[in-house]
């Protein structure tokens, strides 16, 4: 969890109550960069705006916001990403 | 091939005013409607979201009745945003506009304000824990008998805008889905530009609600449109045009067995489906003169 940030956008101040979404997460994408052509499809269809471009040109997620939805997989044109597994964080055994 | 590496989903925005770090659920199809609404928005638009639960937008928004919005709150916003560029109130809703016959769509659209009204359709009520929304999706139970032909067509009927596009004082409509992107971000420029009020529905399939895994909601969003369930049209200086055919009008049966909620249908209920589906889609291909 971050800290509350106070900014404005297009002119209107607004709070940010940033939380990270690491707890939906059961699977984490990878991009195999051999593979990649840069076309940012995946970047266009993430519902959670996770991904983005990173040093020359290539588009990974950030796994601060990722869910794990693997939507991005499913419309990769060249294939090149996949889901490894991950194990959940521990958690308090009354939540 | 570092020649030809200007790819179109480059072309939009790169400022997400659709704030990150959201609560919606794996794969929302909501959320990827909003999010390419605001990119098509960019800076000349306010957007107003109506619901109870706080939202996320970089954008000037308020908590408010649909009927009430109209008359205090767009007036307001126009106020106060307003600088030396034009803005347009842009206000994004569920099915609810379409609630209780029509009726808070209609006194909104009777004001003839200047706004931009967003459907985002995924045929259920989210603030009220996922509850069916009007108008009915046409696999509901009816408690005497198993819907027929005719219960069917009506549903079908009350769900499709160009039904009455033409009796709304419209200036601009137009249905689009989730699963076509650049279709829906130019339908949307689009209403911005156009004066008067203007109403752009979009399909978004809901992973939780429908019971389908969340990396298909691109696919089913697809599937609508290409089954024919949900055509995408535009409504503009009285006319009505067809932007996509029906390419496989027999996937009806695909698209509604994708979906874990429809798992009681019976094939031979699907036909029937299939049947007022492909009515529906030539009553609009009459309407577009084709």
């Amino acid at each position: 969890m971050k800290k509350k940030e106070k900014k404005s956008l297009n002119g209107v101040p607004v709070t940010l109550d940033f939380k990270s979404n690491e707890d939906f997460r059961r699977e984490r994408p990878s991009v195999d960069r051999d593979k990649c052509i840069k076309c940012g499809v995946c970047y266009l269809y993430c519902p959670d705006s996770a991904i983005r471009s990173v040093d020359e040109g290539y588009f990974e997620a950030d796994l601060e916001l990722c869910k794990g939805c693997s939507l991005c997989k499913k419309q990769c044109v060249t294939g090149c990403i996949s889901m490894l597994p991950e194990t959940l964080p521990l958690r308090h055994p009354l939540f | 091939m570092e020649k030809y590496s200007v790819y179109v989903p480059k072309l939009l925005p790169k400022q997400e005013n659709f704030i990150v770090g959201r609560r919606s659920c794996r794969g929302c199809g909501k959320a990827l409607a909003i999010r390419f609404a605001s990119k098509a928005m960019a800076e000349c638009g306010a957007l107003i979201k109506t619901d109870n639960k706080p939202q996320a937008t970089g954008y000037a928004w308020d908590d408010m009745e649909f009927p009430s919005l109209v008359g205090s709150v767009v007036r307001s916003v126009r106020k106060s945003v307003s600088g030396s560029s034009y803005k347009k109130p842009t206000i994004a809703i569920d099915m609810k506009a379409f609630d209780g016959s029509l009726v808070a769509l209609q006194s909104m659209l009777e004001k003839t304000e200047d706004i931009l009204v967003i459907l985002y359709d995924n045929e259920k009520y989210m603030d009220t824990l996922i509850m069916e929304s009007k108008p009915l999706p046409f696999g509901i139970e009816y408690h005497h008998h198993a819907p027929g032909a005719k219960e069917v067509r009506f549903a079908l009927e009350s769900r499709n805008l160009f039904n009455f596009a033409e009796k709304l004082s419209l200036s601009y409509a137009a249905s689009s889905s989730i699963a076509y992107p650049f279709d829906l971000v130019d339908k949307v420029k689009r209403g911005l530009k156009i004066k008067g009020t203007a109403v752009v529905h979009v399909n978004s399939p809901c992973p939780t609600g429908w019971m389908f895994a969340p990396a298909d909601t691109v696919k089913l969003g697809a599937l609508a449109v290409e089954s024919g369930f949900n055509p995408v049209w535009e409504y503009k200086d009285g006319k009505f045009s067809l932007n996509m055919a029906a390419r496989k009008p027999e996937s009806v049966k695909e698209y509604v067995r994708a979906q874990k909620r429809y798992r009681y249908m019976s094939d031979a209920f699907i036909e029937t489906l299939n049947e007022a589906v492909r009515i529906e889609f030539e009553k609009l291909q009459k309407i577009c003169g084709k």
